[in-house]
C-alpha cells in the first residue's frame, strides 16, 4: 500500500493505492490522523489505485467520517473501483460516504 | 398456482414406512408401497431415472414419515417438480417480476441502489457483513462474466442483468428450478443466491452468510440454513448426475480447442502419408489421458483443427461399429480397462460426415499411457495442449491430485 498526501489550496487530497487490509491499516489511520490533526477541513479520498479494502479499512474510513462531521467539515470519496464501489454499494456503505466517480465531482460536491 | 411455500405448507404424505421400497419399472426407479405405487398429492408416481434419486426420497420417508417432513427435504421438492413444475407450470416465473424487484443484489445491479441498511460499525456483525458480501459480489462478477460470454443479447435500453438471469434460469432442469423455488421460497434469499448456489459459483456456507449479511435471516439460523441446504443439495446430487441434454458437436466446435476441448482430424489414418500410423493413434490416447488426469474434457475425432469436418469416414473403417470397437481397444489397451467408466464414446452426424465425440469425466487414479514400442507416461491438461509430465512433476501431481482414500 502507497499514501500520498498532497495539500492545495482548501482541500488535501490523499492517495491511496493498493490493498488496504489488516495488515496495513495502523499505518494508514496514522497518516489519515496526521491530516486530520493539521486542522484540514476538506479531505478527497482518492482511490483510483486502491485494489482491495478490507473491513479494517474500512473501520478507518468511518473514523475519519465521524470526525469530519463533528468538526463540520467534508470527506468524500472519489474514483472507486468498480468492484469495491459494488461492495460499497450491496453493504449499503455508500449511504454513509459521500462518493463520486472522479476528483472534478468531488471538488464541485 | 401453489408456489412452493405454499405447497410445502400443506404437504402431507401417509404411507407404512415398512412396505416402502423401491423398484425399477421400464426405464425408471419408482417408490412402491406394498404392490402398488406410491403416489404424491397430485397423484404422480414417485419415479426418476436416478435410482439414487429413489432412494434418498425412500428413505426421507422412512426416517421422517410420522413427524412433519422438512419442507426442503428429498420428498417435498421431488412432489413439487412432478405436481407443479411438471404440468408445465412455473409459479415463480408468475411472480419473477416482483421477486427480481425485491432481490438486493438485482436492485444493486440495474440501479446502483440498495433499499438494505448496512450494519453500524458497532455491531459485531459489522465486519462479518463486509467480508462476507465482498466474496458474494466477486461470485456474482464472476458468473456474469462467465454468461455473457456464451449468450449474446440483443440491444435493449434495460439493463441485461435481469434478462441474463432469466435466460438462465430457463436452462435450468426442472430438478434445478425446484430448488431454486424451494430456497427462495423458505429462506426468501430471492433470485440470484438461490441461482448461484444451484449452479456451483457459490457454496452452502457462502449462501447462508449473504443471508445474514443482508439481513435476510436472523444469524441464529445461520445453522438451519445449512442444514436445509444440505437437505436440497443431496436431492439435486443425485437428480443432476443425468443431466437433460448431452454435449452436442454443435456447441463445442464453435468453443474452439481449449482446456477441455481438443479436434483430431483422424484416430489413425495419416492423412499426408495416406496410410495408417500409430503415432495418429497415440496423439488421441495422449488427449484422452490427460483430460482423465485433469479436469475432464471432449475429444472430437474428425474435425479439424479449424474447426472445419473431416469425418471419421477418412480412418477408412468398414463401418462405424469398427471404428468405435479400434477406438475402445486403444483405450483398454494402452489405458487400462478400469478407466472405462470416465469415458463415454458417441457418434453425431455433421455436414453430411461423421464426428466421434468421446467425453472424459476425470478420473479418481492417476491414468498412465502404455503403448507398445513407447515408454509409459502420464499426461496431464495445461491450457489447449496435452503435455507428458517428467517422473518427478508425476509423482507430485499425483501427491496433490489423487488423495489416498
Amino acid at each position: 500500500m502507497n499514501v500520498k498526501v498532497e495539500s492545495s489550496g482548501d482541500y488535501t487530497t490523499i492517495i491511496v493505492e493498493g490493498r488496504l487490509d489488516t495488515t496495513n491499516a495502523g499505518e494508514f489511520e496514522k497518516q489519515m490522523m496526521a491530516v486530520l490533526q493539521d486542522g484540514c477541513t476538506r479531505i478527497i479520498l482518492d482511490c483510483t489505485g486502491l485494489s482491495y479494502i478490507s473491513s479494517s479499512g474500512l473501520r478507518i474510513l468511518l473514523v475519519v467520517q465521524k470526525k469530519m462531521i463533528a468538526i463540520k467539515g467534508q470527506f468524500s470519496l472519489c474514483c472507486l473501483h468498480p468492484g469495491i464501489k459494488e461492495i460499497f454499494d450491496i453493504s449499503g456503505f455508500s449511504t454513509i460516504f459521500s462518493i463520486f466517480p472522479d476528483k472534478e465531482a468531488a471538488l464541485n460536491g | 398456482m401453489n408456489t412452493f411455500e405454499e405447497y410445502a405448507d400443506k404437504f402431507r404424505i401417509t404411507c407404512d414406512p415398512e412396505t416402502l421400497d423401491c423398484c425399477m419399472t421400464d426405464a425408471a426407479f419408482s417408490i412402491f408401497e406394498g404392490s402398488g405405487l406410491l403416489l404424491t398429492q397430485g397423484g404422480n408416481s414417485f419415479s426418476h431415472q436416478s435410482e439414487g434419486a429413489i432412494r434418498l426420497i425412500l428413505t426421507d420417508l422412512q426416517l421422517f414419515h410420522d413427524t412433519h417432513l422438512k419442507p426442503l427435504s428429498s420428498p417435498v421438492l421431488f412432489s413439487f417438480r412432478k405436481d407443479i413444475l411438471d404440468t408445465g407450470e412455473d409459479p415463480f416465473l408468475e411472480l419473477w417480476q416482483d421477486r427480481l424487484k425485491s432481490d438486493p443484489i438485482v436492485q444493486i445491479k440495474t440501479s446502483g441502489k440498495s433499499s438494505f441498511q448496512p450494519f453500524s460499525p458497532d455491531d459485531p456483525l459489522f465486519t462479518f457483513a463486509f467480508t462476507s458480501l465482498s466474496g458474494l459480489i466477486g461470485a456474482v462478477n464472476n458468473f456474469i462474466g462467465k454468461v455473457m460470454g456464451e449468450v449474446i443479447l440483443e440491444e435493449s435500453g434495460s439493463h441485461p442483468f435481469p434478462r441474463l438471469l432469466k435466460l438462465v434460469y430457463n436452462t435450468l432442469s426442472a430438478d434445478q428450478k425446484t430448488v431454486v423455488q424451494a430456497l427462495e421460497g423458505i429462506h426468501h434469499s430471492g433470485i440470484v443466491m438461490p441461482l448461484l448456489l444451484v449452479l456451483g459459483e457459490i457454496n452452502a456456507a457462502e449462501y447462508a452468510k449473504g443471508l445474514i449479511s443482508l439481513k435476510i435471516q436472523p444469524k441464529e439460523f445461520f445453522s438451519e440454513i445449512l442444514a436445509g441446504v444440505a437437505g436440497v443439495q443431496a436431492y439435486s446430487g443425485f437428480t443432476l448426475q443425468k443431466p437433460g441434454r448431452e454435449k452436442q458437436s454443435s456447441d463445442l466446435i464453435p468453443l474452439g480447442e481449449g482446456d477441455a476441448i481438443e479436434f483430431k482430424s483422424t484416430l489413425r489414418w495419416d492423412i499426408r502419408a495416406g496410410k495408417t500410423n500409430q503415432v495418429i493413434e497415440r496423439a488421441c490416447l495422449k488427449t484422452i489421458s490427460a483430460f482423465l488426469n485433469s479436469q475432464g474434457g471432449c475429444l472430437l475425432i474428425g474435425v479439424r483443427d479449424n474447426g472445419s469436418i473431416e469425418g471419421i469416414e477418412s480412418d477408412r473403417f468398414a463401418n462405424e461399429d469398427k471404428f468405435l470397437l479400434h477406438l475402445w481397444t486403444l483405450i483398454r489397451s494402452c489405458l487400462g480397462r478400469d478407466f472405462s467408466p470416465y469415458i463415454r464414446t458417441r457418434l453425431e452426424k455433421a455436414d453430411e460426415k461423421t464426428i466421434c465425440l468421446v467425453e472424459c469425466q476425470p478420473s479418481t487414479r492417476p491414468v498412465f499411457l502404455r503403448q507398445p514400442g513407447y515408454e509409459e507416461e502420464m499426461y496431464i491438461r495445461i491450457g489447449p495442449s496435452s503435455n507428458a509430465l517428467d517422473i518427478s512433476e508425476a509423482l507430485k501431481y499425483i501427491k496433490d491430485h489423487f488423495p489416498e482414500r
